[in-house]
């Protein structure tokens, strides 16, 4: 099958990354042949939406899976609704290439998408959903509110 | 600090009429900001003159509360939210690169673009669509409110919980009253804390700024701040010290007016009928008129009406 890995490098000895939206690459290949192609996530930094932009980079890109580490409520209802396969755990500490062959051996599982709901549904977002695991790159617009109440 | 440029700041004192508006802030929170406007709006319509009061801390309105008045006359505010017609959609993928905050997907095969995270109703969608195939749906992202208390108008806004919109609220309120300014001898914007768009925007249009602040490390700090953004501008301010009487003022707040060329205009001091003011939710002014705080606040509202005579 066409899967996607989420990768901290852009060769098959590069450590897996965990993060799907924030990855810094995703390593496309085939699973019996490995031949891959390492594509750079281009909104790895970007400041909000960065796992639907995953989601739309890999969709384009024809996959039928995709392993990582976990995958946001926002860009599991993406994938769902592109029919792409997730599947989670990939260990950080595995280069691409043990993380494909621990996949070849049956250890990961495919997401049961019943068991966790998506928040998007049918493509209505709800106001207020979406967690995110985030890798940072927050630009501090903080507002400092101090204590609320005027004396 | 330097001036913004001159078409920045003549967009942000342009306003459609002659009423005065005056911006009460002070960058920290809690330092009395609300009592400031609540006290000198209730005194400036005691003495007949009619006064908006606007209450642009959206995310926390409260001034309502201070005079204990209810909320009227509700109004949405309400964001244009994308849907997508599919029959017309050709799948171009223009839209999804648009989005700035990467919310919407189209599934490789398919011609029918989701919405699938948050939306701030920036229209960047519609303005690049070739097929013409965005629907403007619209979604309430808080109301803004107006209530009538004899010379006293009172208007406010508030987010919907969970809402990330409140600029779109503040701003809401602001084009509500200021289309209604005619009506008014005097506008006063109580801010929400800190010096963030938010508190830009409720400032708008302010000729006359006064910055709360209170003789400690943080209001000194937070005062800095409040008065830096207001040196960007061409604003008359001043200075208001609450709980002057704490101590530090001389040591605290006098460097910073100095440093911003900011005069102190009156402050006041912990005083036992303020407080029980407070508590029953009546202005000073009205509750304890004999107070030295009612007295200051009296002070300042004839001062306003004499610069204006």
């Amino acid at each position: 099958m066409k899967l996607c890995v989420t990768s901290t490098g852009n060769t098959l000895d590069a450590k897996a990354d965990g993060s799907f939206g924030r990855a810094h690459y995703f390593i496309i290949l085939d699973t019996d042949t490995l031949q891959f192609e390492p594509v750079i996530n281009s909104k790895a930094d970007t400041s909000q939406g960065a796992g639907i932009a995953a989601a739309q980079t890999i969709s384009d890109l024809g996959v039928d899976g995709l392993l990582t580490g976990y995958v946001g409520p926002k860009a599991l209802a993406a994938l769902e609704s592109a029919g792409i396969k997730i599947y989670e755990g990939v260990s950080v500490n595995d280069s691409i290439q043990d993380a494909v062959k621990k996949f070849n051996d049956g250890i990961h599982k495919v997401k049961d998408m019943n068991s966790n709901a998506p928040i998007g549904g049918q493509g209505k977002c709800r106001a207020g959903g979406g967690g995110g695991r985030g890798r940072g790159g927050g630009r501090g617009m903080g507002r400092g509110q101090g204590q609320r109440g005027n004396v | 600090m330097n001036k913004l440029r001159q078409e920045v700041i003549r967009s942000f004192h342009q306003k459609s009429f002659t009423t005065p508006v005056l911006g009460v802030t002070g960058g920290k929170g809690g330092v009395g900001k609300t009592t400031v406007a609540v006290n000198i709006a209730a005194a400036l319509a005691d003495m007949g003159k009619k006064v908006a009061l606007v209450d642009a801390d959206v995310d926390a309105p409260n001034a309502a509360i201070l005079l204990t008045l209810p909320l009227k006359d509700s109004k949405d505010v309400l964001v244009t939210m994308p849907s997508f017609n599919d029959t017309k959609c050709s799948g171009c993928g223009e839209c999804i690169k648009a989005c700035r905050l990467n919310s919407l997907f189209l599934p490789k095969g398919k011609t029918m673009v989701l919405l699938m995270g948050e939306c701030n109703g920036c229209e960047a969608c519609f303005l690049v669509c070739p097929d013409n195939a965005i629907n403007h749906d619209k979604r309430v992202v808080g109301c803004t409110y107006k209530t009538v208390d004899k010379f006293l108008t009172v208007y406010t806004g508030d987010l919907q919980p969970g809402m990330e919109e409140s600029s779109l609220v503040v701003n809401a309120l602001k084009e509500r009253v200021f289309n209604e300014a005619e009506q008014f001898d005097i506008i006063i914007v109580d801010t929400s804390p800190g010096t963030h768009c938010n508190v830009i925007n409720s400032l708008k249009g302010a000729d006359n700024v006064i910055a709360v602040t209170e003789p400690t490390p943080l209001g000194s700090h937070d005062l800095d701040l409040m008065l830096s953004l207001l040196d960007m501008f061409e604003v008359k301010r001043s200075v208001f010290i609450n709980r002057a009487d704490m101590g530090g003022a001389k040591n605290v707040i006098v460097p910073i007016t100095e440093k911003h060329n900011t005069p102190i205009e009156t402050g006041l001091r912990i005083e036992h009928e303020l407080l029980q003011s407070y508590v029953e939710g009546v202005p000073v002014v009205r509750m304890y008129p004999d107070s030295i705080a009612a007295r200051t606040f009296t002070q300042l509202a004839q001062k306003l009406v004499e610069e204006r005579a």
